[in-house]
C-alpha cells in the first residue's frame, strides 16, 4: 500500500512537473509577443559618463536640486507615448521627491501637453520645468525619453529609461515617518 | 550511500530530459537531422530517445544495478558523446536541446566530456550493487523525492516568469488604457 501510495506521488509530481514546463513555454511566447510588440516593462540603465557624481544645477536643473538629499528628475517630450501615458499617471498632482523636465518643441505643444495632464505650476509644486529649445537635456547629452535621473545628497548618481507608470513608482524614494507617541505632560511634584 | 547518490542524481538528470524531449519532440527531431538521421525518420528517432532516457532514469530508481539498466546509461552517454563529436567535427553550432527546446547550448565536446563521468558513474554502481533490486518502497520513495524536486524547480521558473509578465501586463494595460484618449 505504501509503495502505490509513493508510486502515485511520484508520478504525480512528474505530471505536476509537465504541467509547469507548459506554463514556462506560455510564458515565455506571451513575452516573445510583448517583445515584438514593444511593449515589454524592461528599464534600461542609462550610461552617465562624465555627468555622474555633478550638481544639477550644473547643468540648467534647478538649484534646489543640489540640496536635495534623494530625488528623481524625468525627461518627458511631448512626442512620446509612454511620457504621455507617465503624465497621465500623475492625475494633475506630481508624487514628492519627483521633478519634471518637459521637452516640447513650441510654447503651443507645452500648453497642450500641460493642460491634457491637468498639470499646473501649482499642482506640480514648482517641481515641473520646461525645457523650451531641449537646452537641458542637450546640455546632459539625453537623445531619448522618458529617463528618469536619481538624485542622492544633491549630486546625479544615475539614470534609467522608465517604461511605466508601474517602474516609476518603484524608484521614487519612499520617506519612512516615524510615529512617535504623544508626550505626557510631566505631573508637578505634591 | 554514495552509489544511491549517484544512481538518483543520473536518474533525475535523465527522467528531466527524456520527459522535456517527450513534450516536445520536433526540436528534438530537428536536432536529430542535424546530425544526419534521414528526416523521414527524425521523429520516430526523437521519440525513441526520450522513452530511453525515461526507461534508463525509471531503471536507476527500480534496478541501479542490473545489466539492462547500466547498458542503458553506457548506450545512453556514448550516443551524446558520438553526437558531440559530430558537431564538433563538422565545425557546425548545432543546437543541444538536451533539457528541452530552451537554452543556447550546443553540441560539443561537452558531451565528450561528460562521457567518463557516466561510465564512472555506471562503473560505481555495477561494482555497489551488482543485479541486486532495491526494496520497492524505497524506490518509489526516491521516485517520489526525484518527481517532487523536479516539480518545484519547475514551479520556481514558473513563479518567477508569472512575477515579469503581471509587470507587462500592467504596463501594456497603462499604455492600452491611454492610447483611446
Amino acid at each position: 500500500m505504501a509503495t502505490a501510495l509513493m508510486l502515485a506521488v511520484g508520478v504525480l509530481a512528474l505530471l505536476v512537473f509537465l504541467l509547469f514546463a507548459i506554463v514556462v513555454e506560455l510564458y515565455r511566447g506571451v513575452r516573445q509577443l510583448r517583445e515584438v510588440a514593444g511593449i515589454l516593462d524592461r528599464p534600461l540603465d542609462v550610461d552617465l559618463g562624465d555627468v555622474a557624481g555633478t550638481k544639477p544645477s550644473a547643468h540648467g536643473l534647478p538649484a534646489a536640486l543640489d540640496s536635495a538629499a534623494s530625488a528623481i528628475v524625468l525627461f518627458l517630450s511631448d512626442r512620446c507615448g509612454t511620457c504621455q501615458a507617465l503624465a497621465a499617471g500623475f492625475r494633475g498632482v506630481l508624487p514628492a521627491q519627483l521633478w519634471v523636465v518637459l521637452e516640447a518643441p513650441t510654447p503651443r505643444a507645452t500648453e497642450e501637453f500641460l493642460a491634457a495632464h491637468r498639470l499646473t505650476a501649482a499642482s506640480a509644486g514648482g517641481r515641473l520645468l520646461v525645457d523650451a529649445a531641449g537646452k537641458i537635456a542637450e546640455r546632459i547629452g539625453l537623445r531619448t525619453t522618458p529617463v528618469g535621473f536619481r538624485v542622492e545628497n544633491g549630486h546625479l548618481v544615475g539614470a534609467t529609461t522608465v517604461p511605466s507608470t508601474r517602474y516609476l513608482s518603484s524608484i521614487l524614494p519612499q520617506r519612512v515617518h516615524l510615529e512617535r507617541p504623544p508626550l505626557v505632560q510631566e505631573r508637578a511634584p505634591v | 550511500m554514495v552509489a544511491t547518490g549517484v544512481a538518483l542524481a543520473m536518474a533525475a538528470v535523465l527522467l528531466w530530459a527524456g520527459l522535456e524531449k517527450a513534450r516536445s519532440l520536433a526540436p528534438v527531431a530537428s536536432i536529430l537531422a542535424q546530425l544526419g538521421v534521414p528526416a523521414s525518420s527524425a521523429r520516430t528517432a526523437a521519440a525513441l530517445l526520450a522513452a530511453t532516457e525515461v526507461a534508463v532514469a525509471l531503471g536507476l530508481v527500480f534496478r541501479p544495478g542490473s545489466a539492462a539498466t547500466l547498458a542503458g546509461v553506457v548506450g545512453l552517454a556514448c550516443a551524446f558523446a558520438i553526437a558531440g563529436l559530430i558537431a564538433f567535427w563538422r565545425h557546425e553550432r548545432i543546437r543541444c536541446g538536451c533539457f528541452g527546446p530552451y537554452g543556447n547550448a550546443t553540441l560539443g565536446l561537452g558531451q565528450v566530456a561528460a562521457l567518463p563521468i557516466w561510465l564512472g558513474g555506471a562503473a560505481l554502481l555495477w561494482l555497489e550493487s551488482p543485479g541486486q533490486a532495491p526494496d520497492g518502497l524505497r524506490s518509489a520513495s526516491w521516485l517520489a523525492l526525484i518527481g517532487l524536486t523536479m516539480a518545484a524547480l519547475r514551479a520556481v521558473q514558473a513563479c518567477k516568469l508569472s512575477r515579469e509578465a503581471r509587470g507587462d501586463r500592467r504596463s501594456a494595460l497603462e499604455m492600452l488604457l491611454w492610447l483611446p484618449r
